[in-house]
């Protein structure tokens, strides 16, 4: 019997093609060879004929992956192409890796530095990439152009009264966005919650993992996840839909060491920042752009809360294009292959479509700073882009 | 075989900035297609524009070497398998919507623009085209057209066929030739557009395709039926039909395919074997008007509601696509719940005129019987195409073959009922060996040598389709 006539065992690739709907790199580029099919054709080919393939070149193809897994979400077979590409990167350790170890694991002394230096470096100094380079340290500078515009009117008190709750704030505003921070917390504490310290806490693991290093990455979960028993198992809520995601894996991660019902637990703590709002009303200052833009997170994978309070609270003013959308940030590409992640950031741009009164807002710090850098030139500056919390006046 | 540092060198200035593919991991992927069989890539080649079909074709058509055009490879019949050492041509940098004329009521596009991409577009404007398979959204209208691919809307509005006003098409030795045009009628020479739709790549590259649309309907409602026995839903198709009621859509599933759905899902239908529970559904789907909307449902109803042949024991509509979907997602869960009846499935989507499809089924119950092989049968029964799944577990040999002797007779009967080996997938490389039990020698005579005419030195998708 040939292979084709057989069923494939349950956990490989059918070669079926959904995913190349919505693969942002192959949308980016019609590229077939790095779309996630052909990652999996390739880790297959790898494991059972490795005579046929140099390891190197495929490495060189595997690390063209976002890590943004909206191909798990449509695959029949349930794969997700990132993982596999990570669990490659953890057993062929190379440099990119290193780097974004180092970016995230000595984020805290390194980055501010990196987003100041980014601040004064002239614009045309340096090769092409360096000055790329120089774009995405730039972004991480604290936004300071967007007004907020979005104020509360009343809050409901009443949601978090009497209850605690833990704000994982993510690596981006622990080190660089700090405002983000302080505003998450006035909001919650003006829901009427008492909020812990996160201080024990760091890096949710997610980009640990997908740069393939996946000692780091389980650190990281067992400092988490023992901060939130340390805490008495409370709510945790985040303002960041990557962060979110990477915390949502743990419950499916067989490396932590969860007791009886203790991964649901952690599951069912877990809750956007947008969707603890209860009837707290709004009014729009005459501060607000003529009109919003909407970048939808890839790792909201499907449902996305932050769009749904926008769409509720700001009606008509704000829109979202259609269709598959990335920003081009994700996995080691935004080190490891510049080019390409501005190939995508090109066409997410192209169907953001942005005029002179555009304000793009979004939910996830890794989206916003890759827009950021990322933004076309508008006018006197490029199209400002600001994480949803820039907008709120708590 | 591989190529020369001449030829490498030509493929290379044609195609340049990594246009070009020659690395072993860089071609992988090109080697296979939703078939799984494999082959051997020379080089990929991604064109951008028309010109570069044709340099490629006046080169290749010289040195005979084979070509082998490829969109998103979802074929299941290894239409896009380098079977014989060659060239793959990607069209996926080919995927401009060039014109929408809501006065022409034409689209003309590049051959991979996903059909779902192109629905999208032009429903905003207010038009439509009608051809849905149920790889919309990850196959290209390229593919559609060299496959004829059929979909659920095919009852009503037809098969890709129907939709396709002309295309220009490069041959090899690099003519371009202009079939059709821009007109909804056109009775001058002979129909080349017929002949490249359904070619499977095996005349020459498309370079642009000319699409006829319609306005968009208003209105769309579903109907979901489910009749006691199998009988008595065919029974019902044929009243539906006879009663002037012509569905967008009719999809039919049989006893087997009920029970395993219920294995995978709760159904809405009463399931079990005994009195009073469902054992055959058909799904209808009807739009026009939003107006008419109540009065065609009522009409399908009361064609369906005949106490004489077996009304339906249970219905549920839905109006509108909020409505509707989880009528349909029902539908769509088939092919994960098949595999809740045996671990492997040989699958085949033969079809028969429409007045046959009692005898096919009852045919195939009886065939599945005598082999002792489950047999599902479901699929698109508004216009005779039957998707046939024999399960079986292919690590017992003896099974196995008992489930190969079962798909021979199936396809014996469906030949004898003067049906088709296949309704929509196409021949490609799985169904050539079988092609000679449908067509006959003179038949396929004449064909081989039209191909000839196109393509002399048989470098088009070489092995496939005839
Ligand atoms: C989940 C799933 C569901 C499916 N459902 C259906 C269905 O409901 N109905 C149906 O009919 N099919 C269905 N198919 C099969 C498949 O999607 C169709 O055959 C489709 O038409 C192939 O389109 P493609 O873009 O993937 O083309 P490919 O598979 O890449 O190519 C198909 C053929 O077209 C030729 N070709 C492509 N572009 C050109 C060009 N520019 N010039 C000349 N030849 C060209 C290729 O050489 C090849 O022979 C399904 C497949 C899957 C995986």
């Amino acid at each position: 019997m040939s292979e084709h006539e057989s069923n494939p065992p349950a956990q490989e690739c059918i070669l079926c093609g959904r995913c190349l709907s919505v693969c942002p790199v192959l949308l980016g580029t019609g590229r077939e060879e790095l779309s996630p099919k052909a990652k999996q054709h390739m880790l297959k080919t790898l494991a059972r004929n490795p005579e046929r393939l140099r390891l190197a070149d495929c490495r060189v193809l595997a690390d063209k992956c976002l890590s943004c897994g909206r191909c798990r979400t449509v695959c029949p077979q349930g794969l997700s192409v990132p993982r596999r590409l990570a669990e490659l990167r953890a057993a062929h350790p190379g440099w990119q890796q290193w780097l974004w170890k180092q970016w995230i694991e000595r984020g805290a002394a390194l980055w501010p530095a990196l987003a100041v230096f980014g601040k004064v470096a002239p614009k045309d100094v340096g090769p092409q990439t360096f000055a790329r380079f120089m774009d995405s340290l730039r972004a991480m500078a604290p936004a300071q152009d967007i007004t907020p515009w979005l104020a509360v009117h009343t809050y409901d008190s009443e949601v978090g009264r009497g209850r605690s709750i833990l704000l994982f704030a993510g690596c981006t505003a622990r080190r660089i966005q700090k405002a983000w921070h302080a505003k998450a917390e006035a909001i919650l504490g003006n829901l009427g919650y008492t909020v812990l310290s996160e201080r024990a806490m760091t890096c949710c693991g997610l980009t640990l993992d997908h740069a393939g290093i996946p000692d780091a990455a389980h650190e990281a979960r067992m400092r988490n996840v023992n901060a939130w028993r340390a805490a008495g198992r409370p709510r945790i809520t985040t303002f960041c839909a990557s962060c979110f995601h990477g915390l949502g894996e743990y419950a499916h991660c067989a490396d932590v060491n969860w007791e009886e019902g203790e991964a649901e637990a952690f599951a069912n703590a877990l809750v956007p920042l947008s969707s603890l709002w209860g009837e707290t009303t709004f009014s729009v200052t005459d501060a607000a752009p003529a009109r919003v833009r909407y970048h939808q997170p890839c790792h909201w994978g499907g449902s996305d809360p932050d769009k749904a309070w926008l769409a509720a609270t700001l009606g008509a003013r704000i829109s979202a294009p259609s269709g598959v959308q990335c920003c081009g940030m994700g996995g080691v590409l935004q080190l490891g292959d510049q080019p390409l992640s501005r190939a995508v950031a090109t066409r997410c741009w192209d169907a953001l479509a942005p005029d002179e009164g555009t304000l793009v807002i979004t939910g996830c710090s890794g989206c916003t700073m890759q827009l950021r850098s990322s933004s076309p030139a508008m006018g006197r500056s490029g199209v400002p882009v600001a994480h949803w919390l820039d907008c709120v006046r708590p | 075989m591989s190529l020369n540092a001449n030829q490498l060198h030509f493929l290379r200035t044609l195609f340049p900035d990594g246009d070009c593919l020659t690395a072993p991991e860089e071609m992988l992927v090109f080697e296979t297609d939703a078939s799984r069989l494999n082959g051997a890539p020379l080089a990929v080649v991604r064109p951008q524009i028309e010109s570069q079909i044709v340099e490629l074709l006046r080169w290749a058509h010289a040195e005979c070497i084979p070509l082998y055009p490829r969109a998103r490879a979802t074929n299941v019949v290894g239409l896009c398998v380098p079977e014989r050492p060659g060239i793959v041509i990607s069209t996926l940098k080919m995927n401009r919507i060039i014109d929408v004329s809501a006065d022409d009521f034409v689209a003309v596009v590049e051959p991979g623009v996903v059909t779902g991409d192109l629905q999208k577009h032009v429903e905003a404007m207010g038009l439509f085209y009608p051809p849905d398979p149920a790889s919309f959204g990850i196959s290209t209208i390229g593919g559609n057209v060299a496959t004829c691919a059929g979909g659920m809307r095919a009852v009503k509005y037809g098969v890709t066929r129907e939709w396709v006003l002309g295309c220009r098409v490069v041959l090899p030795g690099g003519r371009v030739i202009e079939c059709g045009g821009r007109n909804h009628k056109n009775v001058v020479g002979l129909d080349l557009t017929r002949l490249m739709v359904g070619s499977e790549g095996t005349l020459g590259v498309m370079s642009s395709i000319m699409l006829k649309l319609m306005p968009k309907p208003e209105a769309t409602a579903s109907l979901m039926a489910g009749f006691a026995t199998l009988e008595e839903a065919m029974l019902a198709v044929g009243r539906v039909f006879r009663a002037g009621v012509l569905p967008t859509a009719l999809e039919f599933m049989g006893p087997e395919v009920l029970d395993c759905l219920a294995l995978l899902v709760p159904v809405p239908w009463p399931h079990g074997t005994g009195a009073g529970c469902v054992r055959a559904v058909l799904l209808f789907r009807i739009d026009g008007s939003g107006a008419a909307m109540p009065a065609d449902l009522e009409r399908l109803r009361r064609a369906l509601n005949d106490t004489t042949q077996g009304a339906p024991m249970w219905l549920e509509q839905g109006v509108g696509s909020a409505e509707e979907e989880p009528l349909w997602e029902i539908r769509r869960l088939i092919n994960p719940a098949t595999y809740y009846v045996a671990p492997n499935k040989i699958s085949d989507d033969v079809t028969v005129p429409r007045g046959s499809l009692l005898p096919a089924l009852t045919g195939i119950r009886d065939i599945a019987a005598r082999h002792e092989v489950p047999i599902l049968t479901f699929g698109h029964v508004g216009d005779g195409n039957i998707h046939v799944n024999i399960m079986h577990n292919a690590a017992d040999a003896e099974e196995r073959s008992r489930a190969v002797e079962a798909k021979l007779a199936v396809m014996e009967l469906i030949l004898s009922l003067g049906g088709t080996l296949s309704g929509e997938h196409g021949v490609g490389l799985t169904k050539a060996p079988y092609v000679h039990r449908q067509l006959g020698e003179d038949e396929r005579a004449v064909m081989h040598d039209i191909k000839a005419v196109f393509d002399p030195n048989g470098i088009m998708n070489p092995g496939k389709a005839f």
